[in-house]
């Protein structure tokens, strides 16, 4: 499988961020890296919805190889526009309804996602096909309306605007404690997004958390030198 | 098929919509509940079952492979008409329920007893057994003990609930201001 992938005159490169975890399953974040002057946000933005499921087709062959050849297994990131319309959701689910392996797909806080009816159903049928949701950047920019009381995620991802000054708040690591032991009890899974020096991931760890994603354990790196580094140990 | 709503009925639906339980997952504190059930009352078949507007949702559900049904077949729509136990003790011979759709085909249900479960003043849906075969009247302790399974039930929504909605909060005082 390429890992790069030109649409619609762009050409879009796969990178990856692993995830330190307890586990010793090799887990991580597919990334994707637009050729093009927009940062990827705003690429993804701006894409129409053709697109979107192309790429995402991209997307599930390089999970799917990955996992199949390489034991390793990243989430993918679903842009909410792509589950906006009855068509798209069904066209969604048929598509990660061929892969024979579990994934992981990721739908962020920061835009608009269906009605909560909707959604968990949508989340209900991910789940029944055998993969998992994931809520991304939870606590990022807080406006008073967050999924997490109503939407059924079955993991999520804390933002790493939760971790600005951790270190001198006792009052923050006492909440992030208690947002840990409540992730817990609903039986949610967790990452914490943006840890990036060792004071902040000791404080993370005696608050309950296992599971990281930052710079302090992994910088992002283009998916071809894994797939390359692997083959060449595989042959 | 006709069925009975209370006058509350288009709000109770509202407020069980708002609660974000509907077709969510399978989670086992109400499935040690239904697994209790089963094993203390000697029954096929257990539900948490929750009324929404045309259909029933089982948040849990044991000795049967489904998740949903019609509202119009639920026997919870006579359930959740007050805050007693509902019982059908032999359904093939109950002029209300002979004809029904679940008892005249699959899974062909002769008992019914259920335990409404209520919330904020609503009556969501209900605990219940279920059998293809009679069964006896509950007696006092039995109803009693089944009354108690629902209250649990009742209390680990509002939990649940409660936790749920707290998460965006804690958020909330650990952003940087």
């Amino acid at each position: 499988m390429d890992t790069q992938l030109e649409v619609a005159g762009d050409q879009l490169v796969a990178w990856y961020q692993r995830y330190e975890t307890p586990s010793l399953r090799f887990t991580g974040e597919l990334l994707t890296r637009p050729d093009s002057l927009l940062g990827p946000e705003e690429y993804f933005n701006r894409s129409k919805i053709a697109v979107l499921f192309e790429i995402l087709e991209w997307h599930l062959g390089l999970v799917a190889e990955l996992h199949h050849d390489h034991e390793v297994d990243l989430s993918i990131n679903i842009h909410n526009s792509m589950v906006d319309a009855e068509i798209d959701r069904d066209r969604f689910l048929e598509l990660i309804g061929r892969e024979d392996h579990p994934v992981t797909f990721e739908f962020t806080e920061t835009c608009p996602m269906p009605p909560v009816d909707i959604s968990n159903r949508l989340l209900r049928s991910i789940r029944e096909l055998g993969h998992r949701s994931s809520l991304d950047d939870f606590g990022a920019g807080f406006n008073g309306i967050s999924l997490l009381a109503d939407y059924d995620f079955d993991v999520v991802k804390i933002d790493r605007s939760l971790l600005t000054d951790i270190e001198t708040q006792p009052q923050k690591q006492q909440a992030m404690r208690l947002l840990a032991r409540t992730l817990d009890v609903l039986g949610k899974s967790h990452v914490v997004e943006g840890v990036e020096n060792e004071a902040v991931h000791q404080i993370l760890l005696e608050a309950g958390f296992s599971v990281f994603q930052g710079y302090l354990f992994h910088r992002p790196e283009p998916l071809l030198g894994l797939i390359s580094n692997a083959r060449e140990e595989v042959g | 098929m006709a069925f009975p709503k209370s006058p509350d009925d288009a709000e109770r639906i509202s407020v069980l919509q708002s609660l974000g339980l509907l077709d969510t997952a399978a989670d086992d504190n109400f499935d040690r509940i239904t697994h209790l059930c089963r094993n203390i009352f000697d029954v096929q078949i257990a539900t948490v079952s929750l009324v929404d507007e045309q259909r029933q949702w089982f948040k849990s559900i044991q000795g049967l492979d489904v998740c949903e049904t019609d509202r119009d077949v639920a026997f919870c729509n006579y359930t959740i008409l007050s805050d007693d136990i509902f019982e059908v003790p032999d359904a093939t011979v109950d002029t209300q329920f002979s004809a029904n759709a679940l008892v005249t085909g699959a899974p062909f249900i002769r008992y019914y007893a259920g335990a409404p479960i209520r919330f904020d003043g609503h009556r969501l849906g209900a605990l219940c057994l279920i059998d293809v075969k009679p069964h006896k009247p509950l007696d006092e302790k039995q109803r009693s003990v089944l009354r108690d399974l629902a209250d649990i039930v009742e209390r680990e929504i509002k939990v649940q609930r409660l936790l749920r909605e707290s998460m965006p909060l804690l958020a909330a005082i650990i952003q940087p201001e």
